[in-house]
């Protein structure tokens, strides 16, 4: 049998022993999916699953081995939206998951009862400052106490030198952080993927503090 | 006391901490470019700097593809490639030809990015299936896109 699909062929089943980081985007988990599991990858400890978050992606996921592999994983980085999607396969692990969320996402995030932990802003920046108003409304939504889950919080490195940005951006960062700070919610400033094609997408920060904590447990 | 009387384990830190030790699309071009002219200083400086100017092999053209080939291919660039990035934005007719052949050269590769776009297609399954990739016992890290 082969598969094909997102750019890529599988003509027998793809076993990698030692591998311990996988990213993997929505076309390429098409073929991908049968190797997802503990026996084709033994070491895997950090997996990231780039624009899944479908009913077509979760029904893929809940027919493989996925569930197993969750087990293993040390981190696992995901869309939000897989946890509305496949709640099942994810709510045990909601502490292992970093959720990533685009800015123009974050107001259907908000509306969505989320038990999410942990949550990676992407990509809030652009030249026309047009997140401004979703990130007024999200650090709108942490002040009213709803997110009652959330523990930390990922942004763009960048973020932190006001030098660079507009007044109107510097003042949402100002008022999220004021507000993150009241709810005890940490903010992690960390250098995100520029270039998604082949920059990291596995936020190494999150992956060290769950090592971490796994070796203290 | 001259640059050149320091001991060649000291020279090797200061060159290794004059640029990036992982990958950012960011950084990239200047990490090149900087350990480009530091072979060109001496010799001792092109023993320590070539390894690392061979450690993160980028492509993202047919020549940079041949040029990648031809690295790999070299007896120091197949010793020191570590990360290996492909990046395919359009039609990319030469890849599936190359791709059995660069994957011979990447056994001793500890991270691997590929995104392709367009109807051709590369077989995974090569990365395990030649012999010698076989000893893809290194490779630690993955990542396998189309769309950006």
């Amino acid at each position: 049998m082969q598969l094909s699909g997102g750019g890529y062929e599988l003509s027998s089943p793809l076993v990698l022993g030692k591998l311990h980081t996988l990213t993997l985007d929505d076309e390429v988990l098409e073929i991908f999916a049968n190797s997802l599991d503990s026996e084709h990858l033994p070491s895997l400890r950090n997996l990231a699953l780039l624009r899944v978050y479908n009913e077509e992606d979760a029904n893929r996921l809940r027919s493989t081995l996925f569930a197993n592999l969750i087990t293993q994983l040390v981190s696992f980085h995901s869309d939000w939206e897989l946890a509305r999607t496949a709640p099942e396969l994810l709510r045990s692990y909601v502490d292992h998951i970093l959720f990533y969320s685009y800015c123009s996402d974050l107001s259907r995030f908000t509306l969505m009862q989320l038990s999410t932990q942990h949550l990676q802003l992407c990509e809030l920046l652009d030249d026309r400052g047009d997140t401004i108003p979703e990130l007024e409304k999200f650090a709108s939504w942490i002040q009213s106490g709803k997110a009652l889950a959330l523990r930390s919080l990922y942004l763009e490195a960048d973020l932190q030198h006001p030098k660079m940005w507009s007044d109107g951006i510097n003042k949402v960062v100002r008022k999220l952080q004021k507000v993150c700070k009241d709810k005890r919610i940490e903010i992690v400033f960390e250098k995100q993927a520029k270039d998604a094609n082949v920059d990291s997408s596995i936020s190494a920060e999150f992956c060290r503090r769950q090592e971490a904590s796994r070796n203290i447990r | 006391m001259s640059f050149s009387s320091l001991p060649t384990e000291l020279v090797r830190q200061i060159i290794e901490s004059s640029v990036p030790y992982t990958f950012h699309s960011n950084t990239y071009d200047e990490r090149q470019f900087t350990l480009r002219s530091l072979c060109l200083v001496s010799r001792l400086f092109r023993q320590l700097a070539q390894p690392l100017l061979f450690e993160i092999i980028w492509s993202y053209s047919p020549e940079s593809l041949d040029a990648a080939l031809k690295a790999l291919g070299s007896e120091q660039g197949g010793k020191a490639a570590r990360h290996f990035l492909l990046t395919c934005d359009e039609n990319c007719p030469y890849l599936p030809d190359r791709f059995d052949k660069l994957v011979q050269h990447l056994s001793g590769i500890c991270q691997l990015v590929l995104k392709v776009a367009g109807e051709d297609k590369l077989e995974l399954a090569s990365l395990q299936s030649l012999p010698c990739a076989l000893c893809m016992q290194r490779l630690r890290t993955m990542k396998l896109t189309r769309s950006s």
